[in-house]
Parts: C-alpha cells; structure tokens; sequence
C-alpha cells in the first residue's frame, strides 16, 4: 500500500484544491505534455473558429 | 523499372524494396564480397532472382484448387517475401474464387516468362518508348546474375555509379528490429548472464522475497494427473522521460493463457469505477468540504485469495534442492492468471464490509461508512483508491486498516 496523501492527480486528471473547498479539474498538463511532444510549446496563438463566450456563464 | 515493364506508379515501393534486395546481393564498387555476405557471413546462390515485372503463371496452392477448376493464375511478379523463400506477385487474372485481382500473394511456385511484360500493353503506347537506363541494366544484370558468378564485375561498376547518386535505402527490416529486440532479457539464465546482472539479481530477489513473505504457494507433491501451469520471469527497464533507466522491474507471473475455464477459474469480471462517478465524487467533496486522499495498492494482484486448486511449475532459477519434481500450489493470486482481478475486487471487498463500510446500491465500487458525526467514502479504480473523509483523522485511521489487511 503506498499513500499519497492529499490526491494530487487521478485518472490523468488533477486536483486543484481551492480555498473556499472547491475542486478545480485540471488537464492542462497533459494538454502541455501533449504539445511538447509534437514541439508545439513555443507556437503562437491564433483566434479560434468558434466564440468563446459561448461557452462563458453569463 | 516501372516504366519499362508498364506497371503504374504505385508500385514504386515495390520496385525499391527490389532493387534494394538486389543491390544487396550484387557486388559493389569497392568490395570483393557483396553486403548480403558481409552482413549474413554466407554465400548464396543467385538463381532464383528474376526480371522485375514480368509475367508469372502462378500455381493455385492445393488448398485452393479444385479438381476441375483452373489451376494457374496470371500474375505480375513484383518482388521477393521478406520473410521466407518465396516471391511477390500481383494477380492480374484470375479464376479462382477465392484469389482476386489486384491483391497481392506470396508464393513460391510458379513459371516466369521473362521476356513478357504484361502490364506493358495497358498505359498508353509511347510511354514504354522511354526506357530508364538504370532499369535496363538492372534486368541484364539479372541475366547475368543468373548465367554465372564471374561475370558481375564489369556489369556492377557501370550500376554502381550511378547508383551513389540515390540515398542508400538499406534494408529498412534489420534496423526495425535493432529497435525491437533492445536488450531486455526473456530469461532468467539471459538476465543472469547481461552486464546489469547484479540490478537484476537484485530485482528478482526483492520480488522473490515479496511472493515467499505474502506466502503466495507453498511446494507440495504433485498430485497424480494434474498438469500444472507454468511460469515466466518478465524483465523491465523502468525508463524516465529523458530516457536514463529509473528502476529495474521483475514480475513472476502465472501463465494463465493455459488454465481451463470451469476447471482452473470460473469468474473473471471485476467492476472499475465510471469516470462521472468520480467526478460526481469529487463534486460531493468540494460542496461538503471533505478532504480528498488518494492510496496506491502495490503488486495488488497478489493481494488476492485463491478459491481454486491450481499447481504451478516451480519458477526458473528458484527450484528447491531435491525437490524438482514438486510444484507450486497456489494459495494467492498471481499476475497472469485469469482470476486475479476478480480475486483482488473480492478481497477489497470483503476487508471494507468485514469493517462496516456499506456498498452503494448503484455503484458496487463506491463504499461508504458514517456516523458519530464523521463520514467517509471509498472509491476503488482498479488500484487506485480515493478517499472522501469528513476529517483527517477518520482517514488515517482507514488508511492504516487497509494497510494492515492490503499489501
């Protein structure tokens, strides 16, 4: 049995602990990991296809 | 080459791997032997090598034939099997039901006509006019190849110059494997023999204890009839991402491939926890403010409990002395039998309920224990454990339980 204590990263997908105890879900890692693999780190941004407030809570 | 036998241009991957296959086994420019003997150290006999392109009368292999049906089918010979002695061959007309146009077949016998392109004919006229100069003294030096030794010589030099000019596309199968074969023991005697022998001495040595302290078999006799399974040593090179080698790893594992259903295992499910589950979890987490601690089962199919009787072969280099003829009965899980994750979830199971966690009627990987003002849940992914508690006592006080019953 190893413990890890406070859970850090399950199932690839991390745990950001917020002060009010909130959970955020994170992915960006393996977004970053993925872009690195294909030496995408350092490209630059471009607007997207889509409107991104569409996905904003009002 | 594709020009001068009239095939269309997808099959100049096929006339590279020949012309490479050729090359190989042809004399070069500086050298009195040809790179095929330098790299397999044999002398082979040419005879077989024939003109790229030209027509083949195929024999229908027997179990395709039928006793009234046709017996040769027309091909396109398109370049030598890689992995046996054979050729390649384009069906360009066929009867037989079973062989169709345009795929590809591997086969060994079967009649050239060397002087007959058939694709020729097809394309347009004018463009078997234009003859590539290198494809033609190719197919002489075929000819020459197959009429005697002595002469390759004067032939080479002419090819071999204005082959330099094309990047060297060697044999692409040999360095594949280079990438394959690494330089990972299969054995236990192969492990004992590379030059890590002492990491590997030590890892099998570290998982041998592990398997005798969990009291996983004990050596009986063995019983009249019974053929036990048997067992293999797997080594690996834990690597980190920059590639330098992290730790060595040894698994004993069962090969179950060889057990009987309904005889040696009956059951192999096990649940896994859905991935909304967790995240519903996580969210009854942070709406009650609960701390999240995550765990980690090591080896955990070696947790489990055996229910059946299976024997296995002692493991390679760990025979007792006078006992060879004994063998192992099993009497926990190993990795590789069939039964082990639906053993581990049972064991998991019956540890929590035996200490008062409940199940959740809708997930059975969800186990819940509250009361006294604490709470606590459970949530199992194959060896990975979430823990929900309402405080951190609560939790390290499971923790230490599922220490002490799990290894």
């Amino acid at each position: 049995m190893k413990d890890f204590g406070e859970a850090g990263v399950i199932l690839n997908i991390k745990l950001k602990r917020e002060g009010d105890g909130g959970v955020t879900l994170l992915q960006s890692h393996y977004v970053e990991k993925v872009l690195s693999r294909f030496r995408f780190s350092n490209c630059d941004l471009a607007g997207a296809g889509f409107e991104g407030w569409l996905f904003k809570k009002s | 080459m594709l020009n001068t036998t009239g095939l269309s241009k997808e099959w100049w991957g096929e006339a590279i791997l020949t012309t490479c296959y050729v090359l190989n086994r042809v004399l070069t420019k500086n050298k009195e032997i040809t790179p095929f003997e330098e790299w397999e150290k044999k002398r082979i006999n040419l005879s077989y090598l024939r003109t790229w392109g030209c027509l083949a009368k195929v024999n229908v292999s027997i179990n395709k034939k039928r006793k009234l049906g046709p017996k040769i089918v027309d091909c396109v010979f398109l370049g030598y099997a890689f992995h046996s002695v054979g050729y390649r061959f384009l069906i360009i007309k066929s009867d037989v039901p079973d062989m169709y146009v345009d795929t590809i077949m591997e086969l060994r016998d079967a009649t050239f006509f060397e002087n007959e392109f058939p694709m020729k004919n097809t394309p347009s006229k004018t463009s078997h006019e234009t003859i590539i100069p290198h494809a033609q003294e190719l197919s002489i030096l075929i000819d020459h190849v197959e009429d005697s030794h002595e002469h390759i010589p004067e032939v080479v030099d002419t090819i071999a110059t204005q082959k330099s000019k094309r990047p060297r596309a060697k044999s692409f199968g040999d360095e594949f494997i280079v990438y394959l074969v690494e330089d990972m023991p299969t054995t236990i005697v192969e492990a004992y023999s590379s030059p890590d022998t002492d990491l590997w001495k030590e890892a099998v040595r570290s998982e041998m204890e592990y398997i005798m302290s969990n009291r996983t078999w004990e050596v009986v006799d063995r019983p009249y009839g019974c053929q036990p399974i048997g067992c293999k040593w797997i080594f690996k090179k834990k690597l980190r991402p920059n590639g330098t080698i992290e730790r060595y790893k040894v698994r004993l594992v069962a090969k179950g491939y060889t057990q009987k259903e309904g005889e040696d295992f009956f059951d192999t499910y096990s649940p896994v926890a859905r991935l909304t589950i967790i995240c519903t979890l996580i969210a009854v987490a942070a709406s009650y403010s609960l701390i999240i601690n995550q765990m980690d089962v090591k080896t955990y199919f070696l947790n489990g409990d055996l229910d059946e009787e299976i024997y296995m072969d002692q493991p390679e280099g760990f025979i007792a002395d006078g006992q060879e003829s004994k063998v192992c009965r099993l009497l926990k899980s190993l990795y590789g039998l069939k039964q082990a994750p639906k053993q581990w979830y049972e064991k998991f199971d019956s540890t929590l309920i035996t200490t008062g966690f409940v199940v959740n009627e809708a997930d059975t990987y969800v186990y819940y224990r509250y009361g006294g003002g604490e709470a606590i849940m459970l949530c199992l992914y194959v060896d990975d454990i979430l823990i929900f508690g309402s405080n951190l006592n609560v939790i390290e006080k499971v923790k230490k339980l599922l220490s002490s019953n799990l290894k």
